[in-house]
């Protein structure tokens, strides 16, 4: 009878169990360890409290019955056989404790390293390289890794709708991710690992749990352009988008498998990945934007003119940005002058401020004799007023309509007058909390009261590890829109203190618009050249005097001249060459492609297009190999062929630009400023050293001397020092002092002074293409090549190469054959046995 | 041993005689075929962005897989001891002159044959998996391969000498005999070659361990009275083990870690993946006979027999439906993977990855279902 009711007891534990365990499931939810936990605590809905103490409750009933019928048929035994029993019970014991024993230790709950794992493929896919792994076993602390899937339905490079090749390539993606996440778990409880997809229904509750954790993560995921890892550790959060692990090759994708089509990735290796976790509390790269009006910066608010999308761009791909204004506007003439954008907001508000501080009592005491007026009008009686204000009746008297006139005209300017007051007085508020924000970053006061020019930009730019200088000029032909270029000059004490920067080894970032003026503006000091462009052709970077149109524009001319007023606005341009081999006649000495115009090819491969970056009215940019030799080539930008070098691009009443080419006696024939048609060199990126003169000025007395031996003259535009560079190497007269050592220094330019302007600041996004050419620009001058896309690997899914009736015969061989075989096997066999 | 053998022999050929082998093999044949031909092999000649990168993961790594898989080890394993125990005819194996582990270790060894021969057709389908282009033998001999082939060689003679129907003093001899030929000349060679100085300590290590491998079964267990045939068998025995981990180590080493192998194997998918897909399948699937072994020893009905152990096999093959919280490196997330078995091979076996932690999972549920299982049968004895 005990024996029954203890069996019934742990059958009802056992229903009892079910039961509860249903309305767990029942629960919205995933069910874990956590949750039985805080629901055991009488935390939660009593439902679920409930189903946990029926789970729990029925499953102990059972365990406690299960032990005491295995004790009772133990006792049994060992009661009949004591001795034997005792033995073998002591030994089921020890081998089920061994059991658990082992396997404890291997699943390693401590995290010990209990364990192994043998990567026997072929290409060691799950082992990470060991330099990766001895910097990975270095690390303290814990990070964690948010993996936030976004599925997205555009294409991140081309904004365009996503296809199956892009959604194909995310999915495989995410699935390397985590393999990679497993590998980085195998080093220990430092990692952290949680995968956000926003098609998960917990999605949000998720989301604000991590983001709650830290600060800054929320903006981070809302301004990621693309599903992308998160590591985060404190208030420090790195990004990686998934294009930074795997790119898609679309180009590819579609021809491999001779025209089947496979997903072709580009592994990027796992350095990007480890760097981020590694450099996760490294300080951000700075940028210095230098530009001479505030309409130009990345804080401009009009359109054509902002920088506000370069800004934009950077920032949201782990960059700071300061603007650097070198001139200061005002009547008459720009000065030079060198202050951040804060500094400029400090003087603004400082201006405005001491304007509101005397609008607002001059406003208050204009409310005051408004009142007193409306005071004067109801108090007074229509004698005393018609008597007060005798002069302007001349001689009426007051009537009651007059007065309420009056009134009414008075209170409306109160009113008026009251909110205007609050209007300023708000203002005055907001701008003393900016002041006093701004008056306490020491660097905006300190800087504010610096006014030496020279020191000052030195100051400023030596904060900074990259400096964009962006000169915009030409921006329409047709209705002579333009900045001129010697607005853009710099004073001998600014070039001084970029000279500086770059002898540092830091880089520089130009964007020169073409310098071409109108006929009868054309400045007096035009020939003069430009130091800034002289030092960047120190460094063997030469801008042409000329500006490129292309042919389609020859239609616009052509156009205006039929409509002056609107004809020939809407051309429609080639997009920048990025796809033919760059040799076409600027063959540089190097045979290795320029390694950003590789990134580029990359990116657009990944779109399964032409990346579209147009640049109108750009200027040529030369390369001239005259320090080491270049290890690879120096362009990476060229234009469509189907453009001319114009030296009049400004359309007249009796002149229309078209192409000519160069006469047989032209002087120009054969140098790079003969008219001819295109491709043009447009954007020049190369890795150089520093001209030795910069480094000491002993060398500027050699180079002097070699100049003079030489008995070499100015020739043209190119700079006397690019001449003796080319001639007298500077190798010959610094070789012989040991304490010589070059400085590596890294250049880029593109011929075009609004490649990153906004068209509409009020939204600053920069087009894909254009974020890319300059993401990848910067990562590249700032050495991070491991942020450029390469495809030294090429990862397809493997395919087996049977023709169509194999598949067949492979398929259904497999399906039916071999199991009719064996079924037949068997018939035969019973007949046998029949037989017998 | 000739009595387990000749257990192993009867266990294994009844398989064939009954129509249960060839149901059997249909059934999985027709569920693998259709897995290879309709799945593994459509994606891998499939057009556009579509296809598998490692090919068996398709077949082995979907948890729906292993719930219908889990049918064919308590099909083999429901009849092994139910079956004798409702015709009465274990009362008559456990009185025949043979132990009840060589029992249970013959019932398993042919159990497991016909689980390995169940999976042997599927390796017809390995030349389209692997997208196999050639496969040669490159007769360049190094260190390792020599040591693979001699173990293997070691393997082959232990394995007639078990089998050899010769007396056991002979068997004894005969094992040592060329063993010691063997390390003679080993020590010898290394004696010769000055450059290797711990070639003296090698062989005379060696020469220890066969001394006491061999004498000290011999020294001990004869005092203790066990039979001279058991204790040879079992010297035999540890010496297969030893020449299998030599084998297993140096073909190791041999074909993952030398640029060249003996056989060369040109394919455009790895075949890495492959290998140890089967060793997982050859591994999991020991587990799961070892356990419905156990159940099987324990209940009279054949049909209660593949229930229960397919209701215990389960608890390996569920937590792979569980889908715990975000954090994938979270205890419920270790513990998930620890036990699920579909987890082991979609993660692990048909990727090329070994995780020791599934190894010993599987081992040890081996090793304890066989020892409860020869407990299980000894308590008829005393009950």
């Amino acid at each position: 009878m005990l024996r029954f009711l203890l069996r019934f007891l742990g059958l009802v534990g056992l229903v009892l169990a079910g039961a509860g365990a249903l309305g767990l499931a029942a629960e919205p939810g995933r069910i874990s360890l956590e949750r039985l936990k805080s629901a055991l605590q009488g935390q939660g809905d009593p439902i679920e409290i409930g189903a946990v103490y029926m789970l729990v409750g029925g499953a102990a009933i059972g365990l406690l019955v299960i032990a005491l019928e295995s004790a009772g048929s133990m006792w049994q035994a060992a009661g009949r056989r004591s001795a034997l029993g005792m033995n073998v019970l002591v030994q089921i014991a020890l081998a089920v404790a061994i059991l658990a024993g082992i396997n404890f230790w291997s699943f390693d709950y401590y995290r010990q390293g209990h364990y192994e794992r043998w990567d026997c493929t072929r290409d060691r896919a799950f082992t990470l390289p060991e330099n990766v792994a001895a910097e990975l076993k270095k690390l303290s602390g814990e990070t964690t890794v948010i993996v936030n899937y976004q599925h997205q339905d555009h294409n991140r490079f081309s904004k365009k709708k996503a296809d199956r090749y892009d959604s194909a390539a995310e999915h495989k993606i995410v699935e390397k991710i985590e393999d990679l996440v497993d590998q980085l778990r195998e080093f220990g409880p430092q990692f952290r690992v949680v995968v956000l997809d926003v098609e998960d229904e917990n999605y949000d509750q998720k989301f604000e749990a991590e983001t709650a954790a830290f600060p800054g993560l929320k903006e981070a995921i809302a301004d990621a352009p693309e599903s992308s890892v998160f590591f985060c550790a404190g208030k420090n959060i790195q990004r990686l988008d998934f294009h930074e692990f795997y790119q898609l090759d679309k180009t590819a994708s579609k021809a491999a498998d001779n025209g089947r089509g496979n997903l072709v990735l580009l592994p990027q290796g796992v350095e990007p990945f480890v760097r981020r976790v590694l450099a996760i509390e490294e300080k951000r790269p700075r940028i210095g934007v230098a530009v001479i009006h505030e309409w130009l910066s990345t804080h401009g608010s009009a359109n054509e003119f902002s920088l506000a999308g370069l800004k934009k761009s950077l920032t949201n791909n782990g960059f700071e940005v300061e603007d650097i204004l070198l001139k200061r506007w005002g009547e008459g003439e720009p000065e030079p002058a060198a202050y951040t954008y804060a500094e400029s907001r400090l003087e603004m508000l400082e201006e405005e401020q001491a304007e509101l501080n005397e609008v607002i009592p001059a406003g208050k005491a204009q409310r005051e004799s408004y009142e007193k007026a409306v005071k004067l009008f109801k108090e007074s009686t229509l004698e005393q007023l018609s008597r007060t204000f005798s002069d302007q009746l001349r001689g009426r008297a007051l009537t009651e309509p007059d007065r309420k006139l009056n009134l009414d005209r008075y209170e409306t300017l109160i009113t008026a007058i009251t909110s205007e007051l609050e209007q300023m007085e708000e203002e005055r508020r907001k701008n003393e909390v900016e002041l006093a924000k701004l008056s306490r970053q020491e660097t905006v006061v300190e800087g504010k009261r610096m006014s030496n020019v020279k020191e000052k930009t030195s100051r400023l730019l030596a904060e900074c590890d990259l400096l964009i200088i962006p000169r915009m000029t030409l921006m329409d032909l047709m209705t002579g829109q333009r900045i001129p270029s010697r607005v853009h000059r710099l004073n001998d004490a600014q070039v001084s203190a970029i000279r500086t920067f770059v002898r540092s080894g830091k880089p520089v970032f130009v964007m020169f618009g073409p310098t071409n003026e109108p006929s009868e503006r054309m400045p007096i000091d035009a020939a003069e050249g430009d130091a800034l462009e002289q030092l960047m052709g120190e460094l063997g970077i030469v801008f042409g005097n000329q500006t490129i149109l292309f042919t389609a524009e020859s239609r616009a001319f052509a156009a205006r001249r039929v409509n002056p007023l609107g004809g020939g606005q809407a051309v429609e341009i080639p997009p920048l060459d990025l796809d033919s081999p760059a040799a076409q006649g600027f063959a540089d000495a190097a045979a290795v492609p320029n390694p950003l115009r590789n990134s580029l090819q990359l990116i657009g491969r990944s779109v399964g297009q032409k990346l579209d970056i147009k640049l109108r009215y750009p200027r040529p940019v030369y390369f001239t190999s005259i320090r080491a030799k270049p290890a690879y080539q120096g362009v990476f930008l060229f234009t469509d062929p189907a453009s001319w070098n114009e030296e009049k691009p400004f359309p007249e009443r009796a002149y229309t630009p078209r192409f000519e080419p160069a006469k047989p006696d032209d002087p120009k024939k054969g140098t790079p400023n003969e008219e001819r048609r295109g491709p043009f060199p447009v954007g020049v990126a190369l890795q150089t050293t520093v001209p030795p003169e910069l480094i000491d000025s002993k060398y500027r007395a050699l180079k002097a001397s070699a100049l003079v031996l030489a008995g070499q003259p100015m020739n043209g535009l190119i700079p006397v020092s690019l001449v003796a560079e080319s001639l007298i190497p500077s190798d010959l007269y610094t070789k012989s002092d040991p304490a010589y050592r070059p400085i590596p220094v890294r250049v880029a330019a593109i011929g075009h002074g609004g490649v990153f302007v906004s068209a509409d600041a009020s939204q600053p996004d920069l087009s894909p293409a254009r974020e890319q050419l300059l993401l990848q620009t910067v990562n590249w001058l700032l050495a991070r090549e491991d942020r450029l896309p390469h495809a030294e690997k090429v990862w397809q899914y493997p395919r087996a190469e049977l023709s169509e009736r194999d598949q067949f015969l492979w398929r259904w061989g497999a399906f039916l054959q071999l199991p009719f075989l064996f079924a037949c096997m068997g018939f035969a066999v019973l007949l046998l046995r029949r037989t017998r | 041993m000739r009595p387990m053998l000749t257990l192993i022999r009867r266990e294994f050929t009844a398989y064939f005689l009954s129509p249960i082998a060839y149901v059997a093999l249909t059934v999985f044949l027709l569920g693998t075929g259709y897995l290879f031909g309709f799945v593994a092999l459509d994606l891998l000649t499939k057009k556009g962005p579509v296809g598998i990168e490692y090919p068996m993961q398709e077949m082995l790594g979907d948890e729906r897989f292993w719930l219908v898989f889990l049918l064919i080890p308590a099909l083999l394993t429901m009849r092994l001891f139910a079956e004798e125990r409702s015709s009465g005819t274990l009362e008559l194996l456990l009185t025949a002159p043979i132990r009840d582990w060589q029992v249970v270790a013959a019932k398993f060894i042919a159990a497991m044959g016909f689980y390995v021969v169940l999976w042997l057709p599927t390796l017809l389908y390995l030349p389209a998996l692997i997208g196999l282009q050639k496969a040669e033998f490159h007769p360049e001999w190094s260190l390792s391969a020599i040591s693979m082939l001699g173990g293997v060689g070691a393997m082959a003679i232990i394995l007639l000498l078990l089998a050899a129907p010769i007396r056991p003093g002979i068997k004894l001899v005969l094992f040592l005999l060329p063993l010691i030929a063997l390390f003679a000349a080993g020590a010898t060679l290394l004696f010769v070659d000055g450059s290797i100085k711990s070639g003296a300590v090698l062989s005379a290590a060696g020469l220890l361990g066969l001394v006491f491998l061999v004498a000290a079964p011999l020294l001990i267990g004869r005092p203790c009275g066990y039979r001279f045939d058991t204790l040879v068998g079992f010297v035999l025995g540890v010496w297969l083990l030893l020449a299998f981990a030599h084998t297993a180590y140096y073909g190791w080493r041999h074909f993952v870690k030398e640029d060249v192998s003996l056989i060369h194997i040109v394919s455009r998918i790895d075949h890495w993946p492959v290998v140890t897909s089967y060793l997982g399948i050859v591994l999991a699937g020991a587990m799961f006979l070892a356990i419905g072994m156990l159940v099987s020893s324990m209940v009279k009905s054949q049909m209660v027999a593949a229930l229960i152990s397919l209701g215990l096999s389960l608890a390996f093959v569920l937590p792979a439906f569980w889908r715990p919280e975000t954090d994938t490196g979270s205890l419920d997330y270790r513990l998930r993977n620890f036990f699920s078995v579909p987890v082991h091979f979609h993660h692990d076996f048909t990727r090329g990855l070994i995780d020791s932690r599934n190894l010993v999972l599987y081992a040890s549920v081996i090793l304890c279902c066989l020892f409860l299982t020869v407990r299980s049968l000894e308590s008829r004895r005393w009950r």
